[in-house]
């Protein structure tokens, strides 16, 4: 054991430089780039960051969701009816909604552990269109087709924004990559990932970390949707359906490469930044992210996640001599 | 008291009833035998009593405890494991992770001088030192065996169930594998065997059950079982490999 | 006053045989090729639309219609062969996959298209009205046409030859391949007959409603659910749940809100998945 994690070491510590070196060019960027758009797309990429990590952190335990809009937009209309109709702070506002979403995907747990891989998959797709449907019908309180306008922002500064949804993000990394990665849970999730009924005839409590994975994958889809609805100010049903919400954070996690959970969130980064790139061809947008998407998960199994991990080992070497 | 008491379960399956009044009891230390032809219902009784399924009637005490409606990990943490006939590895984790992972389940957190050493034993005893560090999807068969019996001891097993260890092993891998189960046995485990390679099976155990076609039909020493009028009707009659 | 209920009834009737067959391509993909196709709703868009872009080069209706079918399972043949058949047995790839290709069915046609509601001619024109009953004449069509289509793909799989290799396949394909079938022919030509279902549905439904971009997943949402409900693989079992699907929706469009009938629909289906998870006719 000690062999595998000397080895392990040396390039853990070249990723934590890596990473370390990453955080302070992103809170350095604002200082040196004072283009309040590429401000706004950096922020919105680091609230989809949170989004696509919390898909990722359900793929640890073979739970793939074809449906995750369902948390992001149902927090997001939290947020926006406990902020813009009955006032409440928004801090407050967004950890109530954050706490409601987290004990629906608990709740959820009891229908959907009965089901598995597609049915699972599918499943929470009706769901989240069912709750679209649902959001259009239901006017009187979610503003139908129309949404909600008028969401008090945390700050109304774009620097602020920015700097809060990169600490909502930062948080949200070191969070779920300890848990899924670091902590002891790491190797069961790679167990039950293998083969789950193995694990539970080896005292494995598979459904227990099923629910952790769940209820984290809710928690963090939610705190996603909050900031999102409190940066915006305006929610509408598009933040909950399939399309195009669920189909981002789908395309953000295989870009970004799922089961790692730095790649979705570099997917989240990568992607948002493409939608900037592209705004003068607004119509081949989202054709454009599913093909690459399609092309990855075809030729390129496993993201550029892969292939960003070799270049920074790459240069820790050159650096190194 | 009996280590393992199975009273009266039965099972049916849509109508098909696969375990029919079946009742036995292990003591602790005994190494025991259940054989039968195919489709007698072997595996569904270790189904059965590993928590896999839950008998329609009857009931289960482990340690005096009624374990009749217990989940597997459950009964993993109270000593009472199984291996699976068709090996179930993690495969992309390596032999020590995967025995790693049966320590978590046994409830054996990691760290201490005491759990490495206990890892450093079972890898030497069962014989996987060498393939510690290998993928188990690279392993030859005869050592996922092994790693099936590694990981049961690991969780701590003080009952452990072997759903026909012997199967698809060539010889020589069956005689490594038969001293290393007669070596678990002197160090005072309790063992409970199914198998369908009943020769081996026959030198190593001192009492064996016979199931067929869902009931119990004769409970003995080999030397019993193999005169056995009915057991030999229902059983070495139509199957070759026995003798 | 009774006239309104039967009116409700055969509305959800007729509505519930046109889902029925909505989901009989994704249930035959599903049970015999054993992947759970997300883009369903992708080829029902490209039916829909196909057909459109026949009828306004000029075609008469059933031969766009027909034009549109076949080519839509042509579309199923070439996308299964190129990018699902490589990675078949890796399920959870196949079904982002399947996933990724609806957003780009989508994605194409709202660039060729545009984003804007179109509608699609129906294979006759004009309402019944008669008995206290106003239906219009597509809508009695395209049922009576869903239901004959179910029922000549059952014989199809009982009677005919390859239909028979089908149902072998379907049972266990290790023996189908030791028994001389060639198992990967009969999931690439299973993909292009549901996919082709799937067309067929599009043109007999989508005159009811308009044609829109993003038109393809509430059925493909829908299909999976009944295909789901009423047990994986049973033809009669997707009729039935189709109906109930469909009756439920008249109900409570009628007695409470036409904004409810589906979600109505939906919860009912989701308490029958909960409840029987093999489904209603499910082995």
């Amino acid at each position: 054991m000690a062999e595998l994690r000397l080895k392990s070491l040396t390039t853990l510590s070249s990723f934590k430089a890596a990473g370390l070196i990453l955080i302070i060019i992103m809170i350095a960027v604002p200082a040196v780039l004072r283009d309040p758009y590429l401000i706004h797309v950096l922020t919105l990429g680091s609230i989809y960051a949170v989004f696509a990590m919390s898909w990722d952190i359900l793929m640890y335990t073979n739970q793939l969701s074809l449906g995750h809009s369902f948390f992001f937009g149902l927090s997001a209309y939290l947020t926006a009816v406990f902020n813009s109709s009955l006032r409440i702070h928004p801090i407050l506002a967004i950890a109530l909604a954050v706490a409601i979403t987290a004990l629906i995907g608990l709740g959820l747990s009891i229908p959907f552990f009965k089901l598995r891989g597609a049915y699972y998959a599918l499943g929470m797709a009706g769901l989240a269109e069912i709750a679209t449907l649902t959001v259009k019908a239901y006017s009187d309180i979610t503003g139908g087709e129309e949404g909600i306008r008028g969401i008090i922002p945390l700050t109304a500064d774009y620097l602020g924004n920015y700097y809060i949804a990169l600490a909502v993000m930062l948080a949200s990394l070191i969070f779920l990559y300890y848990i899924a990665e670091q902590s002891r849970f790491a190797l069961i999730f790679r167990a039950i990932r293998d083969d789950e009924i193995a694990a539970k005839s080896l005292g494995i409590a598979v459904h227990r970390y099923r629910l952790l994975c769940l209820v984290l994958g809710a928690a963090f889809a939610g705190l996603g949707g909050a900031v999102y609805a409190t940066y915006l100010t305006i929610v509408n049903p598009n933040v909950m359906a399939i399309v195009p919400t669920t189909a981002l954070v789908v395309t953000m996690g295989m870009v970004g490469g799922v089961n790692t959970i730095i790649g979705p969130a570099l997917g989240a980064y990568l992607i948002v930044f493409l939608n900037s790139f592209f705004r003068v061809a607004e119509n081949i947008r989202l054709l454009a992210y599913a093909l690459t998407a399609t092309l990855i998960l075809l030729f390129l199994p496993g993201g550029v996640i892969r292939y960003v991990m070799r270049g920074v080992n790459y240069l820790m070497r050159l650096m190194r001599g | 008291m009996p280590l393992l008491e199975v009273r009266n379960i039965s099972k049916s399956f849509g109508g098909l009833r696969a375990i029919k009044d079946v009742s036995f009891k292990v003591e602790k230390g005994e190494l025991i035998g259940i054989i039968g032809p195919n489709g007698a219902g072997k595996s569904t009784l270790f189904n059965l009593i590993s928590g896999v399924y839950h008998p329609d009637t009857g009931s289960i005490f482990f340690k005096g405890e009624d374990i009749t409606k217990m989940e597997p990990y459950e009964l993993v943490r109270k000593g009472l494991v199984r291996s699976w006939q068709i090996v179930r590895p993690f495969r992309n984790l390596t032999v020590e992770e995967n025995i790693q992972v049966a320590f978590y389940g046994g409830g054996f957190i990691e760290g201490g001088s005491e759990y490495k050493q206990r890892l450093e034993e079972i890898l030497q005893m069962t014989g996987l030192l060498t393939y510690r560090k290998q993928l188990s999807k690279n392993l030859p068969q005869g050592y996922l065996k092994r790693l099936e019996v590694a990981r049961a001891v690991a969780t701590g097993a003080e009952l452990l169930m072997l759903d026909e260890p012997f199967a698809g092993l060539r010889a020589d891998e069956i005689k490594g594998l038969m001293h290393l189960i007669a070596t678990l046995h002197n160090r005072g485990l309790t063992l409970l065997i199914i198998e369908h390679v009943v020769r081996s099976l026959l030198e190593l155990t001192r009492r064996v059950l016979v199931l067929h076609e869902g009931r119990l039909i004769k409970e003995g020493t080999p030397e019993e079982v193999r005169r056995d009028k009915m057991v030999i009707e229902a059983y070495f009659g139509e199957e070759s490999e026995v003798a | 006053m009774v006239e309104v209920p039967i009116q409700v009834i055969l509305n959800g009737l007729t509505i519930g045989a046109i889902y029925g067959l909505m989901a009989i391509g994704l249930s035959l993909i599903f049970s015999v090729v054993g992947i759970a196709n997300s883009a369903h709703g992708g080829f029902y868009l490209l039916g829909a639309y196909l057909g459109y872009f026949f009828q306004i080069l000029g075609l008469s209706v059933p031969l766009a219609m027909i034009l549109a079918i076949i080519l839509v399972g042509a579309i199923g043949i070439v996308v299964y062969r190129l990018t699902i058949h490589p990675i078949l047995n890796l399920h959870a790839n196949v079904l982002i996959l399947t996933f990724l290709l609806a957003i780009l069915f989508e994605q194409i046609i709202r660039i060729t298209f545009g984003p804007d509601y179109k509608n699609l001619q129906p294979l006759v024109t004009g309402v019944f009205e008669g008995a206290g009953i106003v239906m219009s004449n597509q809508r009695i069509t395209a049922s009576i046409l869903s239901v004959i289509l179910v029922a000549l793909l059952s014989l199809f799989v009982k009677r005919s030859r390859l239909g028979k290799a089908i149902r072998m396949t379907t049972q266990d394909s290790e023996a189908a391949q030791l028994l001389g079938i060639d198992v990967s022919l009969i999931y690439v030509l299973t993909f292009g007959l549901g996919t082709a279902l799937t067309g067929a549905s599009a043109v007999l439904a989508a005159p009811l409603f308009t044609l829109y971009p993003a038109m393809g997943w509430l059925p493909f949402i829908l299909s999976f659910f009944i295909t789901i409900s009423g047990g994986l693989g049973s033809v009669a079992g997707a009729l039935v749940m189709g109906v109930i699907f469909g009756l439920t929706d008249a109900f409570v469009s009628y007695y409470i809100a036409p904004t409810w009938g589906l979600i109505a629909a939906f919860l009912v289906t989701l308490i029958i998945i909960i409840v029987k998870p093999q489904g209603l006719l499910g082995r």
